[in-house]
């Protein structure tokens, strides 16, 4: 069945979500160009409905089972070649990012009311970008992968640098772009050891061609996977790869920031579980082996997920800046997530499900985090922990809910981070690497001591002033929909861990799947 | 409706609830906490009504799938050793809520915290499942916190934090623990992934030939010393002083009667059972580490000055009783422990209220700058000369009966003999840092900075708190049946399981 023409009920459906998104960010950026400059939140309010109706399509696609490839054939030759895959590993993790989108673009409209600046660029900007992203999940070639990659990080370069006359937002969207760049070619020539040693840019015929391949070409095999892992640990912001993020996160404006620490990181994930997981599945199995030479990949990324929580718990500690702070946060619960990537060779199947779990709690937490931070910094004028002294008596259901995001980021009970935590060190446990769980339970103790900061400040400190917080009704039901959403998945965590558990049986398909 | 729900429940409703209401009267919230947290006591004291004396297994049992992927159930259930826990725990909160006098200024939060708080004891207590186990033990942790950091004196912030980031590193621990043990039942055993007690007892103890000796005991050494932290038990002690001396008086009360026992039920309930091999080739460590703080905690506390600080070490050093206790692993010394929980967490409660009251009058805890106050507040000294002595274990009080079977019990254990010996000398530094206590705050002149000030003796609503506490002292004195009718045939139970 030859996808001849653009036809949405067959296989171009597969496509059909980041459609919508690409045809809205085009007539975005032509009705942008139309309108007069005190109405551009129009064009914010347009790629809201865009998003949603992403959402839309992918729900209802998961609602009917869709799932397949999109194939294609070059000319002259025989059997058909996959681009993109829907599979329900895809599926959850669009959601997660286009609900994050969603989220950011709430924020970003009402924090370009009274400023100057490139207010509709930013908004499709942002879709762009999150085609890219869901691009980024659903490949199921390494071409549909760079091309996913690249069309994410360049708006998000533009982003960050937006606020053309904050000197730091000049910084951050340099460094990120810079950073970036150099990331990119790492990836780019990682995934050229892979194409040369498989020959097959398909990522589903990759494994088998790989096992054929494996005991004579070890050596190329860990290169591919060394600058794989240097790309991506840039992209996912791990240490020891993470220099750029503590800057473009302090520096970039507020809902960007939370766009980069969330649909980003989430991105970068689905990546590198696309291929650095599962291309690398029969190296694994070969370094089970007695008489494999090569490094051990699983140890490699055990060290940098206690590396990632370690550093980044450590350095948080002695941040004053809010959204600095932040970043150096997300590296270590990139640690966390980085923990469940690691158990993934040994336990792939259920593994990935609880990587799924974490990145969608990570979301609404975070986001949850990043609404607070963005209105109490703004009205208080001031980006360090001070602003937020006494927040519990000016607007105790705000700092209530901050109070949420914040224990359920450093893992405790009766939220969804806890459940989080839980899912990825009991895979880590079952693969054999209780080590790693142990140490990662207790360097997430580090995190206790700066998150209940923000805490200290909101209960113990008097404020500076009475007034309440005057927050509008978009990012309230923003903040409140992330807190409930904690607090509901830390209770009854089978509603997600449910349809996240049937993840692993989806993506591994891939694996068994005939070319 | 489970009646133990009821009583997990009944404080949580009080917390959501009351945090819709306005928050301007003081008295309100008073009468809000006394309210629900007798609501509370009322169905703990229903539930030992209904409990059947005779059994020794889990009754009440109410059991719903929460994460079927890793087998976590929602399992409720009581037995003979949790009953008088939940009872004690009912009892110290109800007690704490009516000396609410100390907090003046945002009551609101104080008793909403402080009623999240017995939501998290009662259900610990309760909790038949290891992940629901360590999700109470956690929700125990936040209200200390802000109880800690908020309503404290001192240098209370640091404490608070120091609490929670000191205890987090032993939660986090016991998590990882719990989740190996699941696995390693599943793996060894060939059974389904469970983190049920009972059924994991069962399934431990089926495979329990077939796992490596080391592993079983990294797992049992792992889980005793995280739960000795919540003792707290040397050298693992050192945020308890802090603690007992930074919180408000009730919340040092709560924290230092109920929640201590968290560490040692867990001990009891959960790393003995599962791992029974390993904790028999491990009691006497156990035992050295309980006799080490026993004489550690005795001698630290004859060298305090502050009264608060004073208990903090006295404490320490019957929790080490405890603790040896629990290592003898035969019939009496269990008892023993049991025993001592309960006694211990009614004396130490009783103790800090009548310290705070001491506080409230002298304006200040210094034992150099009180006496004579026998003089002004006759009856505030009685209480606190019967809870000391209780505290040294005099007879016809609970202390009596919990440290003598306590010692019995490890004088029975082979391993054990020659450190309890040495454990008995805690008796004599015991006796003399109570007997220092209550003679340098009653007895003697008064200062003369206390002789201008007007001392009144308590109130009746001051002297409800301690008072009911020394009725239940003496009555678990006279009549030890009251614990030990259902505490026999748990006993019993546990330690079939144990081979023994």
């Amino acid at each position: 069945m030859p996808p001849t023409l653009i036809d949405i009920t067959g296989q171009w459906q597969y496509l059909l979500a980041e459609m919508v998104l690409v045809g809205g960010g085009i007539v975005a950026m032509i009705v942008d160009l139309l309108l007069p400059r005190r109405n551009k939140s129009v064009v914010g309010y347009f790629s809201l409905a865009i998003v949603l109706a992403a959402i839309t399509v992918v729900a209802v696609q998961m609602g009917r089972h869709v799932g397949g490839y999109l194939q294609f054939q070059y000319v002259g030759a025989t059997g058909w070649k996959n681009t993109v895959v829907v599979d329900l590993f895809a599926q959850l993790m669009s959601l997660i990012m286009l609900v994050g989108a969603l989220f950011v673009l709430v924020m970003d409209v009402y924090d370009w009311r009274g400023r100057q600046g490139y207010e509709g660029e930013s908004y499709y900007l942002i879709l762009f970008a999150t085609t890219g992203a869901l691009l980024m999940a659903n490949s199921a070639d390494l071409i549909t992968l760079f091309i996913g990659m690249e069309l994410l990080s360049l708006p998000s370069y533009v982003l960050a640098g937006l606020h053309r006359q904050n000197v730091k937002s000049n910084e951050a969207g340099l460094k990120y772009f810079l950073y970036g760049g150099l990331a990119t070619a790492a990836i780019l020539y990682g995934m050229s050891f892979l194409y040369g040693l498989s020959g097959t840019t398909d990522l589903v015929a990759m494994p088998s061609a790989i096992a054929s391949q494996l005991p004579n070409e070890r050596l190329f095999f860990d290169i591919a996977f060394a600058f794989l892992l240097l790309g991506l640990g840039f992209k996912m912001a791990v240490v020891p790869f993470h220099m750029w993020a503590p800057d473009v996160y302090e520096g970039a404006p507020t809902p960007v920031t939370a766009y980069l620490s969330v649909v980003s990181k989430v991105a970068g994930f689905a990546m590198a579980t696309r291929v650095l997981i599962v291309p690398f599945l029969p190296v694994v199995a070969e370094s089970t082996t007695a008489a494999h030479t090569g490094l051990p990949l699983v140890t490699i990324l055990a060290i940098v997920a206690v590396l990632s929580m370690l550093g980044g718990n450590a350095a948080a500690l002695r941040q004053r800046n809010a959204k600095r702070l932040f970043a150096y946060s997300s590296i270590a619960q990139a640690g966390y997530v980085l923990v469940g990537l690691a158990a993934m060779p040994g336990q792939s199947a259920a593994t990935a499900g609880s990587m799924v779990f974490y990145l969608a709690v990570y979301a609404l937490m975070n986001v949850g985090a990043f609404v607070t931070i963005e209105w109490v910094t703004r009205a208080a004028g001031d980006e360090s922990l001070a602003a937020f002294a006494g927040l519990g008596r000016r607007s105790p259901w705000m700092a209530f809910a901050f109070t949420v995001c914040l224990l359920s980021l450093g893992g405790f009970p009766i939220t969804a981070g806890f459940w989080g935590k839980f899912f990825l060190f009991s895979f880590a446990v079952n693969a054999q690497l209780s080590w790693l769980a142990y140490a990662g339970m207790v360097l997430s103790v580090i995190s206790f001591v700066y998150y209940f900061r923000f805490i200290r400040q909101m209960y113990f400190v008097r404020p500076a002033t009475a007034e309440t917080l005057q927050v509008d009704a978009g990012n309230t039901v923003v903040l409140a929909l992330c807190t409930v959403g904690v607090l509901f998945f830390g209770i009854v965590p089978n509603v997600l861990m449910g349809p996240a558990q049937a993840v692993g049986a989806s993506f591994l398909s891939m694996l068994n799947a005939v070319p | 409706m489970n009646l133990l729900l009821v009583a997990v429940g009944l404080p949580l409703l009080g917390a959501v609830a009351g945090a819709f209401l306005p928050s301007r009267s003081a008295a309100l919230w008073r009468w809000w906490g006394v309210g629900f947290s007798l609501a509370a006591l009322v169905a703990a004291v229903l539930v030992a009504v209904q409990f059947d004396m005779g059994q020794g297994s889990l009754q009440m049992r109410l059991s719903l799938p929460w994460v079927p992927l890793f087998g976590v159930t929602f399992g409720v259930g009581i037995n003979g050793i949790s009953l008088p826990l939940l009872l004690l725990s009912a009892v110290v909160f109800c007690a704490a809520f009516a000396s609410f006098g100390w907090i003046e200024e945002r009551q609101k939060e104080y008793a909403l915290w402080l009623l999240v708080m017995e939501c998290g004891l009662l259900g610990l207590f309760v909790a038949t499942d290891l992940i629901l186990f360590f999700v109470f033990f956690e929700v125990v942790l936040i209200p200390s916190y802000f109880l800690v950091g908020i309503f404290g004196r001192g240098n209370r912030e640091h404490t608070a934090i120091k609490f929670v980031t000191y205890t987090g590193v032993a939660s986090a621990v016991l998590l990882i623990s719990f989740v190996l043990l699941a696995f390693t039942a599943a793996r060894y055993g060939g059974g389904n992934l469970t983190t049920d007690i009972p059924a994991l007892t069962q399934a431990m103890g089926a495979a329990e030939a077939r796992i490596p000796a080391g592993l079983q005991t990294a797992l049992f050494l792992a889980m005793a010393l995280a739960f000795m932290v919540k003792m707290p038990i040397f050298p693992l002690h050192s945020w308890a002083p802090d603690v007992y001396r930074d919180a408000p008086i009730p919340v040092a009360a709560v924290l230092s009667g109920v929640m201590s026992k968290m560490g040692a039920y867990g001990i009891l309930r959960i790393a003995v059972p599962l791992l029974p091999a390993a904790a028999s080739q491990a009691s006497w460590l156990l035992g050295l580490l309980g006799v080490i703080s026993i004489l550690y905690g005795a001698i630290a506390a004859l060298g305090q000055k502050d009264l608060r600080l004073l208990l903090a070490y006295s404490s320490m050093s019957h929790m080490g009783v405890l603790l040896l206790g629990i290592a003898s692993l035969n019939t009496v010394g269990l008892q023993g422990a049991v025993f001592q929980m309960v006694s211990h967490g009614l004396i130490i409660p009783g103790l800090f209220f009548v310290v705070g009251l001491i506080g409230l009058r002298a304006q200040s805890y210094d034992l150099q700058e009180l006496g004579g106050l026998w003089q002004r507040s006759p009856r505030l000294m009685g209480v606190f000369l019967v809870l000391g002595l209780a505290a040294l274990g005099l007879p016809l009080t609970s202390g009596f009966i919990a440290e003598f079977q306590a010692f019995a019990g490890a004088f029975r254990a082979s391993q054990l003999q020659v450190l309890s010996f040495i454990g008995v000398l805690g008796f004599i530094f015991s006796a003399s840092y109570i007997l220092w206590m209550v003679e340098r705050t009653a007895y003697g002149p008064l200062p003369p900075r206390l002789e201008q000030a007007s001392i009144r003796d308590v109130t009746a609503m001051e002297w409800v708190s301690p008072l009911v506490l020394v009725l239940l002292v003496v009555a678990v004195g006279v009549f030890p049946a009251l614990v030990g009718t259902p505490l026999t045939p748990s006993l019993g139970e546990l330690l079939r399981g144990l081979g023994g």
